[in-house]
């Protein structure tokens, strides 16, 4: 591994993901991209009682669902580095008590995809570990209860406004070692944090949109490459405000966006037409963690895609930070991925 | 001291601050007012290091769709008038079959509206309602029910004492504080006045 420029590593070693998984809930089954999910929850308490129980259920079930996707043993599993939206990460701390392996939790909220990506795609290529499982979750009810109001509070949100994604995703990450097949995970650019005085909780899109184009600047200033060179470059959860935003910030920095295709995860998960109670679009950390790993991964196992840049963006507010006044600090932070040659 | 000599222009795109402080503070209020920190190492600097927050949310504004006041308050207007005219109707309805003054009647009409929130809230309903009604379904006192309706719902998971009971005013609490301050200003005012004695 090696650092390129001040933001970005490469992987030399080119770590595999060796197998992922996408569990989402009822709202997102209904969206455009319910046949690349492996499991659809019918309701959202997934048959807990409580909504944080059932935030936890999601992610267990996703954790399981990676490990068998990637045919790999449980006990060959050596770590997991995982995080969530809750206080005190709760969802994947809890979650981690059933795999039994080391633990590192990251937050980064809705960034901590490709966060917890980004550290376990380090620890395989530095040879810190052979498989090493990354994962996240969010649930629109534990984030409404935390962050908003109670879920059943009537109160009407303006036209800003995000709907959280429901779901959770979780990628193997294993050592290449010339027959592990999957995509390859050839760079990550860890973002820093941007803050533009933005306040409003319901307006993440725009809060968001500088650390997201900071970021991809960031990740071609530091490589040398240009956007043409990826066949895809998503944010994470800009929806339909932060991503037109952001494609004008980057135009201002003079990155040709135009060459690739570039989109949102939190436009790709719902039908904003059908779907009007999302509003502006998906958010939460499940939203890239389950359009990547469910989604994207699947199309370039199909070799729709050969080279993808996934950037995943976080709004790293509090309740309490909010209602004091101040404004949200944003991070965002880039994986690329490559497809591994046939079949893979 | 010569002010003039102490001031210093940093530029940012359009935006001029000027600093008034003497020399020994000027590089750290340059360093902190520009936000976000320059990029370090890398030596390039790139236009986002410039950017203010205003001239972002400048940049920002057009992307940005306000709140639909008007109509917003027109169907806050119609449903909120809805409401209103279905409890008139339970009021009419109490008067005449249980022959009740208006006052009488007042108050079993508004336990039957606060029981008709509590049902739709339960069900899911009413913060769907309240998505198109907005301070229509908010100011009535249906609005108040579903709020500790809500709240007492969404806490039951942490137990009846701390959960329920300490949350359940979470966001009524402060009606009734600030209704509270509110009628006790009235009353101080109408003693004042010697408006009082009126029952």
């Amino acid at each position: 591994m090696k650092q390129l420029g001040s933001q970005t590593w490469e992987f030399t070693n080119r770590p595999v993901i060796l197998g992922t998984s996408a569990v989402v809930g009822p709202e997102e089954g209904e969206g455009p991209l319910a046949s690349t999910f492996d499991y659809i929850y019918d309701s959202l308490e997934m048959g807990e009682k409580t909504w944080e129980k059932a935030e936890r259920a999601l992610f267990e079930k996703a954790s399981k669902l990676a490990l068998m996707n990637a045919n790999l043993d449980q006990d060959k599993l050596e770590f997991f580095v995982g995080g969530d939206l809750l206080n005190q990460i709760i969802s994947s701390s809890f979650a981690a008590r059933k795999l039994g392996v080391p633990y590192l939790g990251v937050f980064g909220a809705c960034s901590t995809s490709m966060e917890s990506l980004a550290i376990a795609s380090m620890i395989v290529d530095s040879g810190g570990g052979k498989y090493v499982l990354a994962g996240t979750s969010s649930h629109n009810c534990t984030v409404e209860k935390q962050f908003r109001y109670p879920t059943e509070y009537g109160s009407q949100k303006p036209p800003t406004a995000q709907y959280t994604v429901t779901g959770s995703g979780c990628a193997v990450v294993g050592v290449n070692d010339g027959t592990a097949k999957g995509p390859h995970v050839i760079y990550a650019t860890l973002g820093r944090i941007m803050d533009l005085g933005l306040k409003d909780p319901f307006n993440m899109g725009t809060a968001m949109a500088p650390a997201a184009a900071d970021t991809i600047t960031a990740h071609f200033r530091d490589t040398g490459l240009s956007p043409g060179y990826y066949d895809l470059v998503v944010t994470g959860d800009l929806a339909s405000i932060g991503l037109p935003i952001a494609k004008e910030l980057l135009a201002k920095e003079g990155i040709p966006m135009e060459q690739t295709v570039f989109n949102d995860c939190g436009l790709m998960m719902y039908d904003l037409d059908k779907q009007k109670y999302v509003i502006a679009g998906g958010s939460g950390a499940g939203c890239s963690a389950t359009v990547t790993y469910g989604h994207i991964i699947g199309r370039m196992k199909k070799g729709e895609l050969k080279r993808v840049l996934i950037v995943a963006t976080g709004a790293l507010l509090s309740p309490l930070s909010y209602q004091q006044g101040e404004s949200i600090p944003c991070v965002a932070h880039a994986v690329a991925l490559e497809s591994g040659g046939e079949g893979a | 001291m010569n002010n003039k000599e102490n001031l210093i222009k940093h530029g940012t795109k359009g935006r001029e601050t000027v600093c008034l402080l003497p020399v020994p503070f000027r590089i750290f209020v340059q360093e902190v007012s520009i936000l976000p920190a320059k990029t370090k190492k890398s030596g390039v600097k790139l236009n986002l290091d410039g950017l203010t927050p205003q001239a972002y949310q400048e940049l920002a504004k057009p992307y940005v769709p306000s709140r639909p006041v008007f109509k917003n308050c027109i169907r806050a207007f119609l449903s909120g008038g809805l409401i209103c005219v279905l409890g008139q109707g339970i009021q009419e309805a109490f008067m005449a079959i249980f022959d009740m003054s208006s006052r009488e009647a007042a108050s079993p009409t508004v336990a039957i509206l606060i029981l008709l929130s509590v049902i739709l809230t339960s069900f899911g309903v009413y913060d769907k309602l309240s998505q198109w009604c907005g301070a229509g379904t908010a100011v009535p006192v249906t609005g108040f029910a579903n709020s500790m309706c809500s709240a007492a719902l969404e806490h039951r998971a942490e137990g009846l004492v701390l959960g329920v009971g300490g949350n359940m005013f979470k966001l009524a609490g402060s009606v009734i504080v600030f209704g509270v301050v509110a009628a006790f200003i009235v009353g101080v005012v109408y003693a004042v006045m010697g408006w009082g004695g009126a029952h």
